[in-house]
C-alpha cells in the first residue's frame, strides 16, 4: 500500500472532514508518545537525581545531575557480573539456537523432507510451550547431566528453546533465495553439504543476523529459566539479579533502582540502535509466512 | 554420499535419508534428538508426574492416580488463577492488539508526522525485560512518591489514586495493562508489515469508491489482515498463558492470590510449596488449554498461514 | 560430445503421471528446442535430463551411458537457467570456477580455463565483479561461461533469453547460435517462444499436455505439422482453422453458404472423413484477396473485414464469415477498409486437413514422400 494513497482519500475532499482524521491522529500520537516515552524519561531523570532532589517530586528536573546512583547500584548489585553473565547467555545461547536451526531451516525450505508436517508441528509446539509447564522435568534433566546452576546448562536450555523460532525465521529467509541458484550448484556437482555451506549459508547472512538479534534480545529478557535453574549469584543474569531492587533497601529512594533499570537496558539500547532497521522491518512477517 | 538425483521429489523417509545423509543427520536427527531431550521428554514427564505425590527431594514418588486432578477441581486458587488468565487475555486482546493496529494504520496512512519515531517509541518496550518493565512501573505507580499518582493529584483527579498493586479489585488489571504497554509494539509491527503487503491497488480502488478512513479500516484493511490478526491473537494467547515475570517481580500473587495466574501458580506450588505432583497436574491443565487453543486456531483460522 | 536418448520416460508426482511415454533421440551436436505452452512438461523434461527431478519410469541415456538414476554431476551436462542463477555472493571468476573447484581441478588449470572462456564470451574485464554489477546481457554470458567451462557433453538451457528485453534477446539469439556452431556441443533448449524455437533449433520438439506432439526440423514442423495443436502453435499470427463438413468432394458450411472444393490429390487422404467434420488449416499468408467483381471460384470465400492492422511491411486483416474467424496477411498495398465485404481465394496447395475430433493431420506426409 502506498502511504500517500490512504492519505489522499482525505486530502481530496479538502474540507473539515479531511482535517479531522489528521487532527485526531496527531492528538493520538501525542498521547501515545507521552504514555510510551513518559515512563522511560521519568526513570532516566530519576536515575540522575540525588536523594535530596528525589524528594522534590518525580517531575522536578534534576538541577545537579549526578552519577552517584549508578555507582552505588553498580557495586551494590554487582552489575559487572550480571551484565557479563547476561552477555554470555545471550551471545552463546543465540549462537547455539541459530546453529541448531540452520540445517533444519535449509531442509524445510528446500527439500520435501518426508514428515515435514510433523516437524513443523513439533516446532510450533516448542514455540508455544509455556515454559512453566516443563520446569520440573527440565530441572531434573539438568540435574542428571550435572548442569544445574551452571552457565553451560542455561546456555543449552536457551539455545534449544530459541531454536524453533530460528528455524521459522531462517526458513522464511531461505525460501526467498531463488531455487535456481541452488539447482545451478547441484548441476555444477555440489553435494547437499556444499550447496548448504557455499551457497545457502553465505546468502542467508542477513536472515541469520536478524534471527540472532531477536534471539539475543529474547534471552536478555528471559527470567523464568534463570530463576529456577540457577542458585549461585555469580551465575545470575541481569533479570534475576535485578529482583533485589524490589526490596526495602533499594526502594527507600528511587534513584538507585532507576539507575539499575537504565544499566540493565543499556546493552539492548545499543543493539537496538545498531539493528533497529532490520528487526522492526517486515522481516518478522517473513518468519511466519514463508 | 548425499547425492541429489531426486532431491526435489517425494519419497519414503529411508530413501530420503540415504540420498541426503548430511541433511538427515544435521537437519532432522540432531534437532529431533535435542528436541526430544529438552522439550518432548519434559512434556511427557510432566504428564507422568501429575499422577504422583512428590516433594522434589524424596527418592520415592508416591503414585496417587488422579488425586492431584481431583484436588485441583476443589482448589479455590486454581479457579482464581483460571479466571485471572481469562481477564488477562481479554485485556491483552483489547488494549495492545487494537491499539497496535490503530498505530500501524495511522502510520501507514501518514496521518501523523514522524511516524517512524512513533514506531520506534512504541516498539522499544518490546526489547525490555518484563522484570525491568515491572520495576519501572513499581516506581511510577508508587502511592507516595510515584509519578502517576502525583500527576493525578495535581490535575484534581486525586480520587482516582489507588493502591495499584495492593487493591485486590484492580491489581490484576494493573498488571495486565502494564504487560500490554510492553507488548503493544509487537502487534504494531506485525500489522505494519501486513499493511505493507496489501496491494496498493486494493486501497486505490476503495479510494476511488470514496471510502473514508473508517470504511477503509473496516472494509479493506481488517479483512485483508485476517491472517496477521490470527497470528497476533495466537501470540497474545500464548503470552497470556505464560504470564509470570511481572507477577514474580511485582505482586507474587498477592493480595490473597488475587493476582495469581496459572503460569505463576505452577511455580508457586512446585518450587515454594514443594508439591511437584500438583504443580505437574496444573501444568498439564495449561498444556491442554494451550494445545486445544492452538489446534483450534491452526485448524481453522490459520490454515495456510504457516504454509507447510 | 554426446547424444541424448529418452526411452519411454515417465514422470509421476505422488502416483499421478504428468509425463508419460516420452521417446526422443537427440543426435550428437544437435541443437534441439523443446517448445510448448506453459505447463506442457518441457521444463520437467529438461530437469529430468539434468537430474534435478527424478525419472519415475523409462530410461535416459547420455552418450553411451544409462544415466537414469545418476545425480546431475555425473551426467556430463551443464545448465543455463532462466534467471541465470549466478551465485550473488561470488565474483564472476568464482562463479565460473565453482564447478571446477568442487571437482578439485588444479588452480593453474582453473585459471587457464577461465581465461579462455572469458575471452570467448568477451567478459574478461568483468571477472572480479559481482553479478549485481552486471547488465542482463553480461549476466547471461557469465551464466553461459559457467556452463561452457565444464566442456560438457550436453548443454541444457531453460529459457535463457526470456529475462532479456526484446532487442537484447535478438542479439543473444544469434550469439547463442554462433556459439553452438563453434563449439558444436549437443544442446537441449527450452522455450515457450515459437519464434525462438524456429530460428535457433536444428530440431524442434513441440510438447503439449505432457506429450511430444512432433519432433522434426523447424521447416518440417512449420510446413507439415503433425496435428492441429502443432499447426496452431508454430507460426505467428497463428494458422486459421475452419471447421467444415466434408461431403466427399468439398468442405462446406451450409449456414453461411461456404463451399471449398478439395483438390483431387487430397481426396484419397480424406476418404474416411465423408460426412464428418474436418478442420481446414490455412496460414494467414495463404489467403489471396480477389479484385472486386472477380468470379467466385471453388476455393474462394467471402469475408467481412472486422479489423485492419497496418504493420508497415504488411497488413493483417481480421475477417469473419458466419461463425468463422480468420486472419489474413496481405501486402501493404492492399486498400481494404473496415466493414468491407471482400472475396478471398485460398492457396489450396498449402492448406492442411485435420481430423475434426482428434486434430490429427489427415495427410500422411511420410507416406507421400
Amino acid at each position: 500500500m502506498s502511504d500517500a494513497t490512504l492519505n489522499a482519500s482525505a486530502m481530496r475532499r479538502g474540507s473539515f472532514a479531511s482535517v479531522l482524521p489528521k487532527l485526531a491522529a496527531t492528538l493520538l500520537m501525542l498521547v501515545l508518545a507521552a504514555v510510551w516515552l513518559g515512563p522511560l524519561l521519568l526513570i532516566v531523570m530519576t536515575s540522575i537525581k540525588s536523594n535530596a532532589e528525589f524528594l522534590a517530586g518525580p517531575f522536578a528536573l534534576p538541577r545537579s545531575p549526578t552519577i552517584q546512583p549508578y555507582i552505588d547500584v553498580w557495586f551494590g548489585l554487582g552489575f559487572g557480573t550480571l551484565l557479563r553473565n547476561s552477555l554470555i547467555y545471550a551471545t552463546a545461547g543465540s549462537a547455539l539456537a541459530v546453529t541448531l536451526a540452520l540445517v533444519p531451516a535449509f531442509a524445510l525450505s528446500r527439500m520435501n523432507v518426508p514428515g515435514r508436517k510433523w516437524i513443523f508441528g513439533l516446532l510450533l509446539t516448542g514455540l508455544m510451550l509455556p515454559q512453566q509447564t516443563v520446569l520440573i522435568p527440565l530441572y531434573d534433566t539438568l540435574r542428571t547431566f550435572h548442569l544445574l546452576d551452571t552457565k553451560i546448562g542455561l546456555i543449552i536450555v536457551h539455545g534449544v528453546y530459541g531454536m524453533p523460532l530460528q528455524v521459522l525465521i531462517l526458513r522464511g529467509f531461505m525460501t526467498t533465495i531463488p531455487p535456481e541458484i541452488e539447482k545451478a550448484a547441484y548441476v555444477e556437482g555440489a553435494t547437499d553439504f556444499q550447496v548448504f555451506w557455499k551457497v545457502i549459508l553465505p546468502l542467508s547472512v542477513p536472515g541469520i543476523l536478524v534471527g540472532y538479534t531477536l534471539n539475543f534480545i529474547a534471552i536478555w529478557k528471559e527470567f523464568v529459566f534463570g530463576l529456577v535453574f540457577l542458585n549461585s549469584e555469580e551465575n545470575f543474569p541481569v533479570t534475576v539479579g535485578m529482583l533485589k531492587l524490589n526490596s526495602d533497601r533499594y526502594l527507600a529512594v528511587f534513584n538507585l533502582p532507576a539507575a539499575g533499570l537504565v544499566i540493565s537496558q543499556l546493552p539492548i539500547v545499543i543493539l537496538f540502535i545498531l539493528t533497529y532497521r532490520q528487526i522492526s522491518g517486515g522481516n518478522l512477517s517473513g518468519a511466519v509466512k514463508g | 554420499m548425499a547425492s541429489s538425483a531426486s532431491r526435489f521429489d517425494d519419497g519414503t523417509f529411508v530413501g530420503f535419508a540415504r540420498r541426503h545423509v548430511f541433511v538427515t543427520v544435521f537437519g532432522v536427527a540432531v534437532p529431533l534428538l535435542v528436541f526430544a531431550c529438552f522439550i518432548g521428554y519434559p512434556i511427557v514427564y510432566t504428564i507422568y508426574l501429575s499422577f504422583f505425590e512428590w516433594n522434589g527431594m524424596a527418592p520415592q514418588k508416591k503414585f496417587v492416580g488422579f488425586a492431584n486432578y481431583a484436588y485441583l477441581l476443589h482448589d479455590k486458587y486454581f479457579y482464581i488463577a483460571l479466571v485471572n488468565n481469562a481477564k488477562w487475555l481479554v485485556v491483552s486482546l483489547v488494549f495492545p492488539v487494537s491499539l497496535g493496529f490503530l498505530i500501524a494504520y495511522v502510520m501507514k496512512a501518514r496521518l501523523v508526522f514522524a511516524p517512524s519515531l512513533l514506531r520506534t517509541i512504541v516498539f522499544f518496550p518490546v526489547t525490555m525485560s518484563l522484570i525491568a518493565v515491572g520495576l519501572m512501573f513499581l516506581l511510577i505507580l508508587n502511592p507516595v512518591f510515584g509519578a502517576f499518582d502525583t500527576l493525578l493529584r495535581s490535575v484534581g483527579l486525586g480520587f482516582l489514586v489507588h493502591e495499584w498493586f495492593g487493591d485486590y479489585r484492580i491489581a490484576l488489571y494493573t498488571l495486565a495493562v502494564i504487560s500490554g504497554w510492553a507488548f503493544t509494539g509487537m502487534p504494531m509491527i506485525f500489522y505494519f508489515a501486513g499493511l505493507g503487503d496489501v496491494p496498493k491497488e486494493t486501497f486505490d480502488a476503495a479510494r476511488i469508491e470514496g471510502a473514508g478512513h473508517w470504511r477503509m479500516i473496516r472494509s479493506v484493511a481488517l479483512p485483508q489482515l485476517r491472517p496477521v490478526t490470527a497470528i497476533i491473537v495466537m501470540l497474545t494467547l500464548f503470552e497470556s498463558l505464560r504470564a509470570f515475570d511481572l507477577i514474580a517481580v511485582l505482586t507474587k500473587g498477592a493480595p490473597f492470590g488475587m493476582t495469581n495466574v496459572l503460569g505463576y501458580l505452577v511455580y508457586m506450588e512446585s518450587f515454594w510449596n514443594s508439591r511437584f505432583g500438583y504443580g505437574a497436574a496444573l501444568s498439564v491443565v495449561i498444556l491442554v488449554i494451550a494445545g486445544s487453543l492452538a489446534a483450534l486456531l491452526l485448524g481453522k483460522v490459520l490454515k495456510g498461514a504457516f504454509d507447510v | 560430445m554426446a547424444e541424448v536418448s529418452l526411452k519411454d520416460v515417465e514422470k509421476r508426482y505422488a502416483m499421478v503421471p504428468v509425463l508419460s511415454g516420452l521417446n526422443l533421440d537427440i543426435a550428437d551436436g544437435e541443437f534441439t528446442v523443446l517448445v510448448g505452452p506453459s505447463g506442457c512438461g518441457k521444463t520437467t523434461t529438461l530437469n529430468m535430463i539434468a537430474g534435478l527431478e527424478s525419472i519415475t519410469g523409462g530410461t535416459l541415456r547420455i552418450g553411451a551411458r544409462d544415466v537414469t538414476t545418476l545425480p546431475p554431476k555425473d551426467r556430463d551436462i551443464a545448465m543455463v537457467f532462466q534467471s541465470y542463477a549466478l551465485f550473488p555472493h561470488m565474483t564472476v571468476r568464482d562463479n565460473i570456477a565453482f564447478g571446477m573447484k568442487i571437482r578439485k581441478t588444479p588452480k593453474a588449470e582453473i585459471e587457464t580455463q577461465i581465461r579462455q572462456v572469458a575471452q570467448r564470451l568477451r567478459i574478461d574485464d568483468l571477472l572480479d565483479r559481482l553479478p549485481k554489477a552486471l547488465s542482463g546481457g553480461q549476466r547471461q554470458r557469465v551464466a553461459l561461461g559457467r556452463a561452457l567451462v565444464r566442456r560438457p557433453g550436453v548443454f541444457l538451457m531453460d529459457e535463457p533469453l526470456s529475462n532479456l528485453d526484446a532487442k537484447m534477446r535478438i542479439e543473444a539469439r544469434s550469439f547463442l547460435t554462433k556459439m553452438h556452431q563453434e563449439v558444436g556441443t549437443t544442446t537441449v533448449y527450452v522455450t515457450h517462444d515459437q519464434a525462438e524455437a524456429m530460428t535457433m533449433g536444428s530440431k524442434i520438439v513441440v510438447m503439449n499436455g505432457g506429450k511430444i506432439q512432433q519432433a522434426a526440423a523447424p521447416l518440417e514442423v512449420y510446413n507439415r505439422p503433425a496435428n492441429q495443436f502443432v499447426a496452431g502453435f508454430i507460426g505467428s499470427p497463428a494458422m486459421n482453422f475452419l471447421r467444415l463438413l466434408y461431403d466427399g468432394n468439398a468442405l462446406l458450411d451450409q449456414a453461411c453458404r461456404l463451399r471449398i472444393a478439395v483438390p483431387e490429390c487430397r481426396r484419397a487422404a480424406l476418404a474416411g472423413q465423408q460426412g464428418k467434420t474436418v478442420t481446414l488449416g490455412v496460414r494467414p499468408e495463404h489467403f489471396r484477396i480477389l479484385q472486386p467483381g472477380a468470379i467466385p471460384g471453388s476455393d474462394s470465400i467471402a469475408f467481412n473485414v472486422d479489423v485492419v492492422q497496418h504493420l508497415g511491411h504488411e497488413i493483417l486483416l481480421d475477417l469473419s464469415a458466419g461463425d468463422h474467424r480468420c486472419i489474413a496477411r496481405l501486402p501493404p498495398s492492399d486498400r481494404s477498409k473496415l466493414g468491407d465485404d471482400r472475396l478471398f481465394s485460398i492457396d489450396m496447395d498449402h492448406v492442411h486437413y485435420f481430423n475434426g475430433d482428434s486434430g490429427e493431420n489427415l495427410i500422411d506426409y511420410a507416406w507421400q514422400q
